[in-house]
C-alpha cells in the first residue's frame, strides 16, 4: 500500500530507543548467529553419526565438500552484498576455469592456472559490465551468459571432457604439469586438512579483509543498501560491479580448477549447481538478499553449516535426491528469514 | 441531505482543519469552487495548500470541518470515498503503465465486458476514444502504448483516465510544469472545454502567468490560512505575491555579516543541456550564498547535478578557481571541491538501513582511506564533530539512519556533505520537509560554511530561507537564465515575481 | 525526417515480430534439408518440442506479471510422475491420474503465489527453492525409478496420431489449443489484462482497484498447473517418465526462458504473448531437428538469446538517459523573447 503523496512532512517522529536495542541484538545475531547453528549442527552430526563425526574420514569429507562451496561463495558473497541476488553464470564460469587449466597444461602447471584464472576474470569483467554499466538484469544476464558459455565450451571441445593426463603431451614437463594439477585437490597438511581446505579459508581470509578493512568494501555496503545513493555519494559504481563481479569469477574459476583436479576431469558439467548451492550457503550466513547487510564471518559460518548439514543428511541416509528436498525446505527457511531478518534490521 | 445553504457550489469546504503532530498545517480554511469554475489555489510551499488538497483526495481520516459536494455534506476519509464522492485529481507523477496501452490505462480496473467472459475491446477503445477527445486528442490512437506518445499526451491521457471516473471537480497539481508554452496552450484549451462541460476545477500552481490566463477566482493561502479569495480580474502580479508572501515576519534571519572578497571560485559558459537547459551562464564567489531562483521545472536540479557531472552536458565550459575544468564523473567533481546535497534524501540522499557512520562517511572513503584500506573506526572523531555541529540528535553514530527523524535525517545528510569538504556545495531544497529547529540548524550551518571563505550554491523554494541566506539570486526561467537580483533586491517578492518571467530585474523578456 | 520515421518503424517492426522472422528463417534453412519436410518429422518434431511449449506458457506468463518461474521444468516432470505412477501403480484409471496430476500443478502454483505475495520474497528465490522441494518429492514418489506407460498403449497411441490430414500429432494438437486458450484469455478477458497491468506497473494496477496479490497468484497457478497437465500428457505421448527428463543438452526450463525472451515477452514485465513463445518454441524444435548436433545447438540458441537480452537492455539504457527531456525548449524561448538561434 502507498500512498501517492507521502503524508506532509512536518511531523517530527519519535525516537524509538527500543528500536536501538533490538536493532543491535540483531546485527550481532546476524553476524554470529550461525555459529550458534553450527554448533548445534555439530552435536546432530555426533548424534546421527553415533559417535563417528570426528573422524578423520568424515572430517576430510567434510572439508572437502565445503571447500568447494566455500571457494566459490567467498566471491559470491560479494554479488549478494552489492544487492544483484545472485550470479549465475557461476556453473560455466566454474567449468571454463577448469578446462582452460587443463587445455592448457602443456605450457606448465602454473601458466595453466593463470590461464584459468584469466578466464574468470575475463567473464566477470564482462558481467561487470552489462550489470555495472548497462544495467541490464543481473539473474537475466548472468543466466543468460550461462548458457552462452556452455554453448561455447560445448563446441569447442565437442562436448567431450577433458583429461590432464591425455592432453598433456608425452614429454617429461607436461606429464609432470598435469601429475602436478592433480596433486592439487589431494595435497594434505598433517592428517586431514587438505590443500583444499586452507585455499578456501586463504580466499575467505582476504575476502574478509575485502569486505572489513578496504574502501571497496565499504563502498559496495552503499552500493548494496541503494545503487543510487551510492551514485549520488560519488562513488563510481560501474568500476565497483566490475570488480565485484571479477572477484566473484575468479573465485568461482578457482573452484572450477580444483573441482577438475578433484575428479580428475574437465567438463562443461562441472560446476552445475553451485550456483544454487552457493548462494543457500550465503544466505544462511546471513548476507541479505536486499545487499549491503551480512559479513564475511558470518558467510564462512553459512558454508560450514551448509556442509556440516550436507554431512548429517548423508549419515542419515538421505540419498541425493531427498537431500534436494531437504536443501529446497532449508533454503526457503532461510530466505524468510532473510526477509524477516530485513525487517528487523530496519529495512522496511 | 441537501444544506439550505449551498448556493451552486461544486465543492464547499468550510472550517477545514488537519493538525499534524506539532503543527496545524490546515486552519479554518473555507474554500468553494462553482460548477464551471477554475480557481486557482495558491501559496508557498508550507502554506498548507497541498495538505488541503489531500484532505480532498480522502487521504487522512482526522480533518476536521465539513465538506460539501454539490450540496451534499460527504465524508471523505478514504481515497475510495474522495472518488465516490466526484473528486477527481490530477498528480504531477502520472500514474500510468507506460509498457501498456492507453485505452488500457485509461480503463483500468473497469474494462467493458462483452459478456460474462470475455472483454468488449471495441467498446473499451470507443470509450478510450471518447475520453480522448474530451481532452482534445481524439486523433490519438488508444491501442498504442503510453511509452509511444509525448510527456504532454501523457498528460492529457492522465486527465482523461480521471474524468473516466466522471468527476464534479477535478484538482490539478502543477500540471503544466513538464509542458512547454504550446503545450500548455493545449492544456489550456482542454480546461477551458471542461469548464464548459461543467466541471469544477482547482488549480495549483505557482505561474503567476497562467493563473492570469486561465483562472476565474484565486485563494492564496499562508501559514495554513486562507488569506484572501478574490477574482482574478480584481488582482494584480503584486497584490498576489504581496499576499502569498505576508508581511516579512521572518526576522529570525538576521542579517550576517559575508566575506566577499571578489574571488571567482566558479564559473559555466554557455552551459547547455538540450531539453533541460540551455546557454546558462553565471559565476560564483568565495565566500558568497548563490541562490538559483527559478519554479519547479525551470531546470534548476538539472543545472546542479550537471555541475557535478552526474549528468553530461551537450555543450558549455565550466571554470573552477579560474581553470577550465572537466570532471569525468559525480567522483572526480567531489575530489575537485564540488559537493551535491541531492533533492530526495530517502531516494538518493541517505543509505536509510545503514549507520549514521556509514552514510556520514560515504562520499570520503577513498579520502580518509589509507592506500586501498579504509576504517570506518578512524574517522569516529571526523563523524562525531559533524553530528554535533548539526545537532543530531541522538548523537549516536552508530545508530541507524531510518530511525532518525525526517528532520535529524536531513541534518544527518547535510554533516555527510560538511565531512566532504569541499569547497563550493550546491544545496537543491536543503530544508525540505524538515522542522523549524533542524531547518535552523542547518541554515546556521550553511552561514558557517560560507564564512569560513567557502561557497554555497542554493537551490529552494523556500523564499524566506533565501532571502535569509542569499547574497545574490540568478533568475532561470524554463532553462534560461533571464537576469539577477542583487542583495539589496532579494525579498520574496521580487523572487516569486522574476521566477514569473516579469519584474525589474529580468533583462530577457517575453515580447 | 520521413526516412528516419520509416526506418524506425522497421526495425521496431522486426522487433515486435521477432519470433515469427526467426520461425521463418528456421523453416527456409529447412528447405535445403533432406527429409525435414515430411510428414513423419514434421509430426515428430513438433510432438517432442510440445512438453517445453507447455512451460514456456508458464513461464511467459509469470514474466508477463513480472516474476520468474523456475518450477515450470520439475513440475512437468512431476506431473509425469504422478499421472503414470498413479495410473500404473495404483490402479487409477487415467482421466483421474491425469486430473490428480493436474491438481498437484495448482498446489505448488497456490504455494509459489502465496510466499511470493503474502512473505513477500521474490519469485526467481521462491521458484528457486521449490525447484529442489519438488525434485526431491519426486524422487520419495517414485523412488528414482523410471515409469512407464506399461502395456496399456491406447491413449499412448491416440496422442502420437495423427490428427486429420495435418501432420500434427494429437498431443501437439492439444498443446496448440490450449496455448490459443491461454492467448485468448489474456487478450480478451479482465483478468488477462489485469495480469499484463500487474506487470507493468504494480503500483497503478493497485491504486486502480485491482487485487494485485489474487492476479499474481493465480497467474502463478496457472502456470503451475499447466506444466503439471502438459507433464502429465507428455509421459503418456513418450511412455514414459523420470526425473532426469531432460537433462541432457540444454534444460527444459532454460528453453522456456529463452523462448520466452527471444519470442518478445519483455524482461521488465507488462508485455509479451504466450503466442509469441509458441512460434519461438516450434522455431527451436525445428532448429533441433535442422542441426543434430546438441553443441551447435546450444550455442546458436544462447547466441540468439543473449543478443534479444543485449537490445532489450541497451533500449532501457537509452531510454533512461533522456527520461524528462522537453525538446522544444530553447526554440520557444528564442521565439519567446524574439532573440535568433
Amino acid at each position: 500500500m502507498s500512498e501517492k503523496i507521502k503524508a506532509t512532512p512536518n511531523e517530527p517522529e519519535k525516537v524509538d530507543s527500543r528500536k536501538t536495542e533490538i536493532s543491535r541484538f540483531s546485527l550481532i545475531f546476524n553476524k554470529l548467529g550461525i555459529y550458534v547453528v553450527v554448533i548445534l549442527l555439530t552435536f546432530l552430526g555426533m548424534i546421527v553419526s553415533k559417535g563417528q563425526f570426528f573422524t578423520a574420514g568424515n572430517i576430510q569429507s567434510i572439508l572437502e565438500a565445503v571447500a568447494l562451496i566455500g571457494m566459490v561463495s567467498a566471491g559470491l558473497l560479494f554479488v549478494v552484498y552489492a544487492g544483484n541476488m545472485n550470479d549465475m553464470s557461476i556453473p560455466m564460469t566454474m567449468a571454463l576455469g577448469g578446462m582452460m587449466t587443463v587445455q592448457c597444461i602443456n605450457f606448465g602447471f602454473p601458466v595453466a592456472l593463470l590461464v584459468g584464472i584469466a578466464t574468470g576474470a575475463l567473464i566477470g569483467l564482462i558481467n561487470g559490465f552489462m550489470i555495472g554499466k548497462l544495467r541490464a538484469n543481473p539473474i537475466i544476464w548472468t543466466w543468460g551468459f550461462n548458457l552462452l558459455l556452455s554453448g561455447i565450451v560445448r563446441v569447442t571441445w565437442g562436448g567431450k571432457q577433458l583429461y590432464a593426463d591425455t592432453v598433456a603431451r608425452d614429454t617429461d614437463f607436461a606429464q609432470k604439469s598435469a601429475a602436478t594439477f592433480y596433486s592439487i585437490a589431494r595435497t594434505y597438511l598433517g592428517s586431514f586438512i587438505s590443500l583444499m581446505a586452507i585455499v578456501m579459508i586463504v580466499m575467505f581470509l582476504v575476502s574478509w579483509f575485502i569486505h572489513a578493512k578496504t574502501k571497496f568494501g565499504q563502498k559496495l555496503k552503499i552500493i548494496g543498501t541503494s545503487y543510487d545513493v551510492a551514485r549520488f555519494s560519488g562513488i563510481n559504481c560501474t568500476k565497483m560491479l566490475i570488480i565485484t563481479y571479477t572477484i566473484c569469477s575468479v573465485c568461482a574459476s578457482i573452484g572450477g580448477i580444483f573441482f577438475a583436479a578433484l575428479r580428475k576431469t574437465a567438463s562443461y558439467e562441472n560446476g552445475t549447481g553451485y550456483d544454487f548451492s552457493c548462494l543457500t550457503a550465503v544466505l544462511l550466513g546471513g548476507v541479505l538478499l536486499n545487499g549491503g547487510k551480512g559479513s564475511v564471518v558470518g558467510a564462512f559460518g553459512g558454508v560450514l553449516a551448509y556442509g556440516i548439514l550436507n554431512n548429517i543428511l548423508s549419515w542419515v541416509g538421505l540419498d541425493t535426491y531427498s537431500k534436494y528436498l531437504v536443501q529446497g525446505i532449508v533454503f526457503l527457511f532461510i530466505v524468510w528469514l532473510n526477509t524477516y531478518s530485513n525487517r528487523k534490521l530496519g529495512k522496511a | 441531505m441537501t444544506d439550505t445553504a449551498h448556493s451552486g457550489y461544486a465543492l464547499d469546504m468550510r472550517a477545514v482543519s488537519k493538525r499534524f503532530p506539532g503543527t496545524l498545517a490546515v486552519n479554518q480554511v473555507d474554500f468553494r469552487v462553482k460548477d464551471g469554475e477554475v480557481h486557482a489555489l495558491m501559496g508557498e510551499n508550507g502554506a498548507g495548500k497541498s495538505t488541503l488538497m489531500k484532505v480532498l483526495a480522502g487521504l487522512y481520516d482526522d480533518y476536521t470541518g465539513e465538506i460539501y459536494i454539490d450540496g451534499v455534506k460527504r465524508e471523505l476519509h478514504t481515497p475510495e470515498m474522495a472518488k465516490a464522492a466526484g473528486i477527481g485529481m490530477v498528480y504531477q507523477e502520472l500514474s500510468l503503465a507506460r509498457r501498456i496501452s492507453i485505452y488500457e490505462n485509461l480503463l483500468v480496473g473497469r474494462l467493458p465486458k462483452k459478456n460474462a467472459l470475455f472483454i468488449d475491446k471495441k467498446k473499451a477503445v470507443a470509450e478510450a476514444k471518447e475520453l480522448l477527445a474530451r481532452v482534445g486528442l481524439g486523433d490519438l490512437d488508444p491501442t498504442i502504448d503510453v511509452s509511444e506518445i509525448s510527456q504532454c499526451d501523457a498528460q492529457l491521457v492522465e486527465i482523461a483516465k480521471v474524468l473516466g471516473s466522471k468527476p464534479k471537480i477535478l484538482v490539478m497539481d502543477e500540471p503544466t510544469s513538464a509542458l512547454s508554452s504550446e503545450e500548455v496552450q493545449r492544456l489550456f484549451a482542454i480546461v477551458r472545454s471542461l469548464k464548459k462541460q461543467g466541471l469544477a476545477i482547482v488549480y495549483i500552481s505557482h505561474h503567476l502567468a497562467e493563473i492570469f490566463e486561465i483562472a476565474d477566482t484565486v485563494t492564496v493561502m499562508r501559514d495554513g490560512r486562507r488569506v484572501d479569495t478574490a477574482p482574478v480580474s480584481e488582482v494584480t502580479t503584486e497584490s498576489l505575491v504581496e499576499k502569498m508572501v505576508g508581511e516579512p515576519i521572518q526576522s529570525f534571519y538576521a542579517d550576517h555579516s559575508t566575506k566577499i572578497s571578489g574571488e571567482e571560485v566558479l564559473r559555466v559558459e554557455d552551459y547547455t543541456r538540450w531539453g533541460f537547459f540551455h546557454h546558462v551562464n553565471f559565476s560564483l564567489h568565495r565566500g558568497e550564498v548563490l541562490a538559483i531562483c527559478g519554479l519547479a521545472g525551470a531546470g534548476r536540479t538539472e543545472i546542479a547535478r550537471a555541475l557535478v557531472s552526474v549528468d553530461k552536458v551537450d555543450q558549455g565550459k565550466l571554470f573552477v578557481g579560474g581553470k577550465e575544468t572537466h570532471f569525468r564523473d559525480f567522483g572526480e567533481a567531489i575530489r575537485g571541491g564540488l559537493g551535491y546535497l541531492s533533492e530526495d534524501r530517502k531516494v538518493v540522499g541517505l543509505a536509510l538501513p545503514q549507520t549514521v557512520e556509514d552514510n556520514v562517511l560515504s562520499c570520503v572513503i577513498d579520502k580518509y582511506g589509507s592506500g586501498i584500506l579504509f576504517s570506518a573506526k578512524k574517522e569516529d572523531a571526523l563523524v562525531q564533530e559533524k553530528i554535533d555541529e548539526m545537532h543530531v540528535y541522538p548523537a549516536d553514530p552508530q545508530r541507524q539512519v531510518n530511525s532518525f527523524s525526517g528532520g535529524n535525517q536531513q541534518k544527518i545528510l547535510m554533516a555527510k556533505w560538511l565531512a566532504a569538504d569541499v569547497d563550493i556545495l550546491i544545496l537543491d531544497e536543503p530544508t525540505r520537509g524538515v522542522d523549524v529547529g533542524a531547518k535552523q540548524t542547518i541554515h546556521d550551518a550553511v552561514r558557517r560554511f560560507a564564512e569560513q571563505g567557502k561557497s554555497v550554491i542554493l537551490l529552494s523554494s523556500d523564499l524566506p530561507e533565501v532571502v535569509g541566506l542569499c547574497d545574490r539570486a540568478v533568475i532561470l526561467r524554463e532553462g534560461h537564465i533571464i537576469g539577477e537580483i542583487p542583495k539589496e533586491g532579494i525579498t520574496e517578492n521580487s523572487l516569486l515575481i522574476a521566477a514569473n518571467g516579469e519584474g525589474g530585474y529580468v533583462t530577457c523578456r517575453k515580447k | 525526417m520521413m526516412k528516419d520515421k520509416k526506418f524506425r518503424f522497421n526495425l521496431n517492426f522486426v522487433n515486435t515480430n521477432r519470433s515469427y522472422f526467426f520461425l521463418a528463417l528456421i523453416l527456409i534453412c529447412g528447405l535445403f534439408m533432406k527429409n525435414f519436410y515430411t510428414a513423419y518429422n514434421v509430426c515428430a518434431v513438433t510432438g517432442n518440442g510440445s512438453l517445453v511449449i507447455w512451460l514456456g506458457l508458464g513461464f511467459t506468463i509469470c514474466l508477463i506479471a513480472g516474476h520468474m518461474d523456475l518450477t515450470v521444468m520439475y513440475m512437468s516432470t512431476l506431473g509425469a510422475l504422478l499421472c503414470l505412477g498413479l495410473h500404473t501403480i495404483n490402479g487409477i484409471p487415467w482421466g483421474l491420474s491425469i486430473l490428480l496430476a493436474t491438481l498437484s500443478g495448482v498446489a505448488v502454483g497456490l504455494i509459489n503465489g502465496i510466499l511470493v505475495t503474502k512473505f513477500k520474497i521474490h519469485s526467481f528465490i521462491v521458484t528457486l527453492g521449490m525447484q529442489f522441494v519438488l525434485k526431491g518429492l519426486m524422487y520419495i514418489y517414485t523412488g528414482g525409478a523410471e515409469l512407464s506407460i506399461g502395456r496399456d498403449y491406447a491413449l499412448n497411441d491416440a496422442l502420437n496420431a495423427k490428427v486429420g490430414f495435418l501432420p500434427f500429432s494429437l498431443y501437439f494438437v492439444i498443446t496448440t489449443a490450449v496455448i490459443f486458450l491461454v492467448m485468448v484469455v489474456l487478450r480478451y478477458t479482465r483478468f488477462g489484462r489485469n495480469i499484463y497491468m500487474v506487470g507493468g506497473n504494480l503500483e497503478t494496477a493497485w491504486l486502480a482497484g485491482i487485487k494485485s496479490n489474487l492476479v499474481t497468484t493465480l497467474t502463478f497457478t496457472i502456470s503451475s498447473t499447466a506444466c503439471a497437465l502438459g507433464g502429465a500428457l507428455n509421459g503418456i505421448y513418450s511412455g514414459s517418465a523420470s526425473i532426469t527428463m531432460g537433462e541432457k543438452g540444454i534444460s527444459p526450463l532454460m528453453i522456456a526462458l529463452t523462448a520466452s525472451i527471444i519470442g518478445g515477452t519483455s524482461i521488465y514485465g507488462g508485455k509479451g504473448s504466450v503466442v509469441w513463445t509458441w512460434v519461438a518454441l516450434v522455431a527451436i524444435a525445428f532448429l533441433k531437428s535442422l542441426c543434430k548436433k546438441t553443441e551447435l545447438q546450444v550455442l546458436v540458441i544462447a547466441a540468439i538469446l543473449i543478443l534479444c537480452i543485449f537490445y532489450e537492455t541497451l533500449a532501457q539504457y537509452r531510454k533512461n538517459k533522456v527520461v524528462g527531456t522537453r525538446p522544444n525548449l530553447h526554440l520557444e524561448y528564442l521565439e519567446e523573447t524574439g532573440k535568433k538561434a
